[in-house]
């Protein structure tokens, strides 16, 4: 306390002799543009209502200057270029001779939302959203200053098929849907990320698609190119999942959600419910975020915004998502390994933990790589190829790769050989491997069935299994361009059973089916040696996700604050406030310094 | 007490002597393919003798293989399930369903006895399968839900030329193998 308080005074000398230094204080702002810090060399000045930044942060949002006439007193004309509309003039204040622009005034002229985080000194700066279209085979999102995006196809689920646009740094208000130009029966939704930098247009898949991105890494339209068109997408039935004749069930009411800290790599959530409830679930990357959707609920509490501190979560939300839909959202530092389960009252017991295996670096780590097959077993017999020979040839690539990352790696087989299914996890455990990883290609055994694309096996319901499953999944789908088959339980094809070399392990262990080699246009795919080599860096990858985590991920994200501290006038604070779309109103994000 | 025990003894003696008498002298059976048991409970259709029978296809949709039932009608003066599984094995592909059993694979016989089906198989079974784990999973559930409908088949286990396998490539075939093990993944069609 007394260390506190000491504290305490000393800040308020050390703001009484800036106070008194001048009127312009010099106060380290940083300015965050598409959710991305921006470094700049001279620092932005806060000045009464004003960031004054550089004439360089003015590329961040897509302008240019160009100075009007001389400097006089101080100021410098410029005529300020944006990437849309007309030229417009500003005046720049001369500090210590460095030409700084107001970015507010820049920001509200450019029709981008400026959101000024007093504890942070942080000022964001989104680009408004001008329009969201879909014809079927082409999605557009125009936005007022260039910016990039991320796209990704999830599988979390099985039924449940999404694509989804994240675009850091645009701004998505809470009633958008005039934005939305939909000429197709495929729901589209808007929504901003939990760190309200990010957002995010979600459209409800019939089917797998296969995607583009058409347009450059930053522009102001962002387009994706999908196929087939889902242009002729059936509209999907009302309440398509509840049975016929059923009365629609009395929505649950959800009325709390706590955590509990078990330590620095688990935390575990409970939510309450008055009746058992049906719920999915969601893994998504970037930002590392585990959410559950309970569905046909209803909200019995103030939506909750609070922070986890020294764990693997770092902030956990509930919020009614739509009428019949509540999400809690838990932003995580990492990939997790999550249990779900719930009670007979109801009560949904949560746990997220860091996955065995998991923490620290790849570099030392002992991974078991298995080339499925070999010798007499063929395996799967593909157009020109035999799937014995494409695992072991991706096997090696990824065996490489793995070395190179300085990883010990142990290989089942490196030649035509075949080893028993049930010795090869057994080879794994008794060279006590950390992980294990088993490369297959499938094949469906009879000709023209049209099924084709990407699946990562886990055993059972073992939670890091399963974990270590979604990271080479979801690195694998982003680089091959196949159709995304998901994550699957070995259950999910055999009950009770799964697979010999996953049910044989003792270690985080999956099995990837690349392709299917009975798909000509699969098969063509795996007999390039290009190909192999992507797939087998998109293993790699996934594995060192699985271990290190993302690293576009900070350790962890601010939590951007949104209302004014009372009995703070003199600094007024500027802002054109806009909550994140997906949080509701009164959040209850408690004070204290984000490390 | 040793009075009272005595005959009790002597009685329970007799009685397994009864029991192996009639053991050793009952009537060989006839042979060793297709002993349907308890085919009483299988209704059939007056005297015609026939009866309706499901036998399953793959059909894929979205990219995603399921299981597809068409009736059969079969004679029931033999054995329903050898029939049945025949049927089965030997339903051609179309367009849009298709039989995931092997090329050339044939039915060498079927025993069910306590709940347990053993189905034997040609080499070519094994040996024609070029599917992987998918095509496997979908050979083990089409027979797994054809034999699901008999109620008196619980287990199935595969044999090729009489004797058990490991495996296909990826499951574990070497125990028999509970008929509503057919996995979530291929729901069926209606």
């Amino acid at each position: 306390m007394q260390h506190n308080s000491r504290l305490a005074i000393s800040a308020i000398i050390v703001s009484l002799l800036i106070l008194a230094a001048g009127s312009v204080r010099a106060k380290p702002v940083t300015l965050i543009v598409g959710a991305k810090a921006i470094f700049l060399h001279t620092a932005p000045v806060v000045d009464k209502d004003e960031v004054y930044v550089p004439l360089v942060a003015l590329k961040a949002v897509g302008a240019s200057a160009t100075e009007d006439g001389d400097p006089k007193n101080d100021e410098q004309k410029f005529k300020i270029k944006p990437a849309s509309g007309d030229e417009f003039s500003c005046k720049a204040r001369i500090i210590s001779g460095n030409a700084m622009v107001p970015i507010m005034d820049i920001a509200d002229e450019l029709g981008a939302v400026t959101q000024w985080n007093k504890d942070r000194n942080t000022l964001s700066i989104r680009a408004r959203l001008d329009e969201v279209s879909f014809d079927g085979s082409k999605l557009k999102v125009k936005a007022s200053f260039p910016l990039g995006c991320a796209l990704v196809q999830s599988s979390w689920t099985k039924t449940e098929k999404k694509l989804i646009l994240d675009i850091p740094g645009l701004d998505i208000p809470r009633l958008a849907d005039d934005k939305v130009k939909n000429d197709t029966n495929v729901p589209i939704r808007l929504g901003m990320s939990a760190d309200g930098e990010t957002g995010r247009v979600v459209l409800d898949l019939p089917q797998t698609v296969k995607t583009h991105i058409d347009s450059p890494a930053r522009t102001r339209e962002i387009a994706i190119s999908v196929s087939p068109s889902l242009k002729d997408t059936p509209k999907p039935p009302e309440n398509a999942t509840m049975p016929v004749n059923t009365p629609p069930p009395v929505p649950a009411k959800i009325s709390k959600i706590s955590h509990r800290v078990r330590n620095s790599k688990a935390v575990d959530v409970s939510i309450t419910a008055d009746q058992p409830v049906k719920y999915k679930t969601y893994m998504l990357r970037n930002p590392d975020q585990f959410i559950v959707e309970i569905t046909n609920a209803e909200l019995d509490m103030k939506p909750e915004d609070v922070e986890v501190k020294r764990s693997i979560v770092t902030r956990m939300r509930i919020s009614k998502f739509n009428d019949t839909t509540v999400r809690a959202v838990l932003d995580l530092t990492r990939p997790a390994a999550f249990d779900i389960e719930q009670g007979k009252d109801g009560k949904v017991n949560l746990s997220l933990e860091l996955p065995r295996g998991a923490g620290g670096l790849l570099a030392g780590k002992t991974i078991v790589v298995d080339a499925g097959h070999g010798g007499d077993a063929t395996g799967a017999r593909g157009i020109s190829c035999l799937e014995k020979d494409v695992n072991l040839a991706v096997a090696m690539r990824v065996e490489r790769l793995l070395k190179s990352a300085g990883a010990i790696v142990l290989m089942t087989r490196k030649t035509d050989v075949d080893v028993p299914l049930a010795e090869r996890p057994g080879f794994a455990g008794r060279h006590s491997a950390e992980l294990f990883v088993s490369i297959h290609h499938n094949a469906m055994g009879k000709p023209n069935t049209g099924v084709s694309g990407t699946e990562t096996f886990y055993h059972a319901d073992d939670s890091s299994s399963r974990a270590l499953a979604q990271c080479i999944q979801s690195e694998l789908i982003a680089a091959n361009g196949l159709p995304d088959r998901g994550v699957k339980s070995d259950y999910q094809m055999y009950p009770g059973s799964g697979f010999l070399v996953l049910r044989g392990s003792t270690m985080p262990a999956t099995l990837v089916e690349v392709a299917f080699l009975d798909h000509a246009g699969d098969a063509a795919c795996v007999r390039d040696s290009a190909f192999q080599q992507k797939v087998a860096e998109a293993i790699v990858r996934g594995i060192k996700l699985y271990i290190e985590g993302n690293p576009l991920t900070p350790p962890r994200r601010p939590v951007i604050k949104m209302e004014e501290e009372p009995g703070t006038s003199s600094d007024k604070t500027p802002t054109t406030a806009q909550k994140p779309a997906v949080s509701g109103s009164g959040s209850l994000i408690p004070k204290g310094r984000v490390k | 007490m040793r009075n009272k025990a005595l005959p009790i003894l002597i009685a329970v003696l007799v009685a397994l002597g009864i029991g192996l008498g009639i053991y050793l002298t009952r009537p060989k059976s006839p042979a060793p393919t297709a002993i349907p048991t308890e085919t009483s409970k299988i209704p059939t259709t007056g005297e015609d003798q026939t009866r309706q029978v499901k036998v399953y296809r793959v059909v894929v949709e979205n990219n995603q293989p399921r299981l597809q039932a068409t009736t059969q009608t079969i004679s029931a003066k033999d054995s329903v399930i050898e029939t049945t599984l025949r049927a089965l094995i030997e339903q051609g592909s179309t367009d849009a369903l298709t039989n995931p059993i092997p090329k050339d694979a044939e039915l060498l016989g079927v025993e069910v006895k306590d709940g347990l089906a053993k189905v034997d198989f040609n080499r070519e079974f094994r040996d024609n399968f070029t599917g992987g784990s998918e095509g496997e999973a979908l050979v083990i559930a089409v027979i797994l839900r054809t034999m699901a409908q008999f109620d008196e088949v619980k287990k199935v286990q595969i044999l090729v030329e009489g004797k058990p396998i490991d495996s296909l490539g990826h499951a574990d075939l070497s125990q028999p193998l509970d008929v509503r093990m057919v996995g979530s993944e291929f729901s069926e069609k209606q």
